[in-house]
């Protein structure tokens, strides 16, 4: 295993005060990452920005054992998978629950499993936590669960996070919601997390990128169009109901901020992929939702040239990205 | 529109044999539309890109939770309307409410005894355990018509008047010979709702209206066995993909998943269909 301390928290916080360290190396080394990950043999992408490992905590999973995880994953066509961890809801020794997660996708996702640390910014130390998923086990997303971790986005910790990670290019996904609040176990009822406060911190952060997991129960259309035009937010498709719910989507946000997420395996995999099936898209939107908006979320790729050019009200959060990325 | 090959992949990947599916659960609010027919036509639309052949419709344009005897009518005729624009791939319930019994049962006589409906549904205005719904269900019974209940069992608090899945089991032991579809299966917290049924033979539990969280339909099928289970996903207010997936996704074998999308739906409906000459 990493040893997590390689990097001392001193030189990380410091040199990210002085505005250097993760523009230089450590985006080196995420090239290098990129570079190395195996070519898959499907004639197609697909990349699940939103799976889990380990046990829910309420029900048993057929498929949480992580290779049999996998296996399903790759059989439906997934070529990779952003995986955060199910402990990450209740233990409250994250750099423990961190440190498996990494182990687990670097021992069976054979680079298909890309894990997604937590951050829980009401621990003590918390930019401990974020130094050793960023610097030790070089994750660019990273996962935020307020709602079972007892915080609002208005807090100022929220804003030194997002802060540490828009300056170091990590993506931030944060759950909005677990489960429906009508069928949660009584003694421990989760609301969804209030998004209003995160207008503000784009515009503190205007190269941030947010994706919303679990958000379309929980965050009203126009709010969520609002956030899109303000800053770098995107969805994932856990949870989006109704029929055809992508024509609907895309009529009240761009395709680009859409990636897929399937939420699996607290849900059947299944119910995400046949989402794509059941909407009618433009052409080429199915390759934008399956890996290219996941890609430019996670800094791999500067956003895609779309027909047309960039949808207006992105141009200026587009600029400010190709500036801030040098 | 994307008719790229991406799709086509995606499709064969979820539909790698042939599968008949019957969706026992489908409602016109919610679908763009300026008439009933406009919204069936939507809602099949859709249903067709997943290979949905049929869909059972009910409650019209305008829903109650305590309809009156001519918001019922009107419910009602808005469904005939539109399942009789598309007969060969619409089945309707008949929308009544056990506070007005004689209303409820002039709506069953008018449209499933003498009309093109198969099937009762009932919601929310009073809990089922009720005698009141006795008179109800034996006429249902006499027409070879399925009592299709909602059932939740919501940690946040039902309604007044809203059933729990014990309630319908309450209701069908007293009716032993009528065939009930408990609608949600007590929805998102199914895991109880499922119990309640065990020693129930006459409901069939039917998986809509509620997130597609792993599990559900392997622990239906391990209570009540593979031919007690039903399809249906309560679109357009729920997802067809998201519901068809608790379906295609779950760990059970081919077999049963052809049973449970299709074939166990057929069966309770064959008799009423066979009366009123609907060929399946």
């Amino acid at each position: 295993m990493t040893d997590p301390h390689s990097v001392t928290r001193r030189g990380f916080l410091g040199s990210l005060s002085a505005g250097g360290i993760m523009a230089g190396p450590t985006l080196l080394h995420f090239a290098q990452v990129t570079d190395s990950e195996p070519q898959v043999a499907s004639s197609y992408r697909l990349i699940d920005t939103h799976v889990y490992l380990f046990q829910w905590p309420f029900r048993l999973i057929h498929s949480a054992e992580t290779a049999e995880l996998v296996r399903s994953l790759k059989n439906a066509g997934v070529t990779c998978a952003w995986a955060g961890s199910l402990e990450s809801l209740l233990h409250r020794d994250i750099a423990s629950v961190n440190a498996r997660l990494h182990e687990e996708c670097r021992k069976y996702g054979d680079g298909f499993l890309v894990p997604c640390g937590t951050i829980n910014p009401m621990l003590p130390d918390w930019t401990e936590d974020f130094r050793q998923c960023v610097e030790n086990y070089k994750m660019r997303v990273l996962r935020l669960f307020p709602g079972y971790h007892g915080y609002t986005l208005d807090i100022p910790e929220v804003g030194r996070l997002l802060a540490l990670a828009h300056k170091c290019e990590i993506g931030i996904q944060i759950t909005i919601e677990m489960e429906d609040v009508r069928a949660q176990n009584p003694l421990l009822p989760v609301k969804p997390v209030e998004v209003t406060p995160l207008g503000r911190w784009l515009e503190d952060f205007p190269a941030l990128r947010l994706m919303l997991l679990n958000c379309h129960r929980a965050v009203p259309p126009q709010q969520l169009a609002k956030l899109v035009t303000i800053g770098w937010v995107y969805v994932d498709l856990g949870m989006l109901e109704g029929i055809a719910g992508l024509e609907r989507l895309t009529s009240v946000i761009p395709i680009e901020r859409i990636c897929f997420g399937s939420f699996a395996p607290v849900f059947y995999f299944e119910s995400a992929l046949l989402k794509l099936a059941e909407s009618h898209l433009p052409g080429g939107s199915l390759d934008a939702i399956c890996y290219q908006n996941a890609e430019t979320f996670s800094h791999r790729q500067p956003p895609y040239p779309r027909k047309g050019g960039f949808p207006m009200p992105y141009q200026r959060t587009c600029a400010v990205w190709l500036a801030s990325s040098g | 529109m994307d008719f790229s090959p991406r799709l086509a992949d995606i499709k064969q990947r979820l539909f790698p044999f042939p599968l008949e599916i019957w969706d026992g659960h489908t409602h016109l609010l919610g679908l763009p539309g300026k008439t009933p027919e406009e919204r069936l036509e939507r809602l099949l639309e859709c249903a067709s890109r997943l290979g949905i052949g049929r869909v059972c419709v009910f409650m019209g344009t305008k829903w109650q939770y305590d309809p009156t005897p001519d918001e019922m009518q009107e419910a009602n005729n808005e469904v005939r309307r539109a399942i009789e624009r598309f007969p060969s791939r619409a089945f309707g319930f008949v929308y009544v409410n056990p506070n007005h019994q004689v209303a409820s049962l002039d709506e069953i006589r008018r449209h499933v005894r003498d009309g093109p409906m198969v099937g009762v549904k009932l919601w929310v205005a009073r809990r089922c355990c009720d005698s009141a719904l006795d008179p109800i269900v034996a006429l249902a019974h006499d027409c070879d018509a399925v009592v299709l209940q909602h059932t939740w069992i919501k940690t946040t608090g039902n309604l007044p008047g809203e059933s729990t899945p014990h309630d319908l089991a309450c209701l069908a032991r007293r009716h032993p010979d009528a065939v009930f579809i408990a609608a949600h299966s007590g929805g998102g917290n199914w895991e109880i709702g499922l119990r309640a049924f065990c020693e129930t033979p006459n409901v069939y539990a039917e998986l809509s209206g509620s997130d597609p969280t792993s599990g559900f339909t392997e622990m239906a099928m391990r209570l009540l066995g593979p031919r007690r289970v039903i399809f249906g996903s309560d679109a357009p207010g729920r997802s067809f993909a998201t519901q068809l997936g608790k379906v295609l996704g779950a760990s059970v074998d081919d077999d049963t998943k052809r049973l449970i999308l299709a074939d166990n739906l057929k069966k309770l409906l064959a008799p009423i269909l066979k009366k009123k000459g609907v060929p399946v």
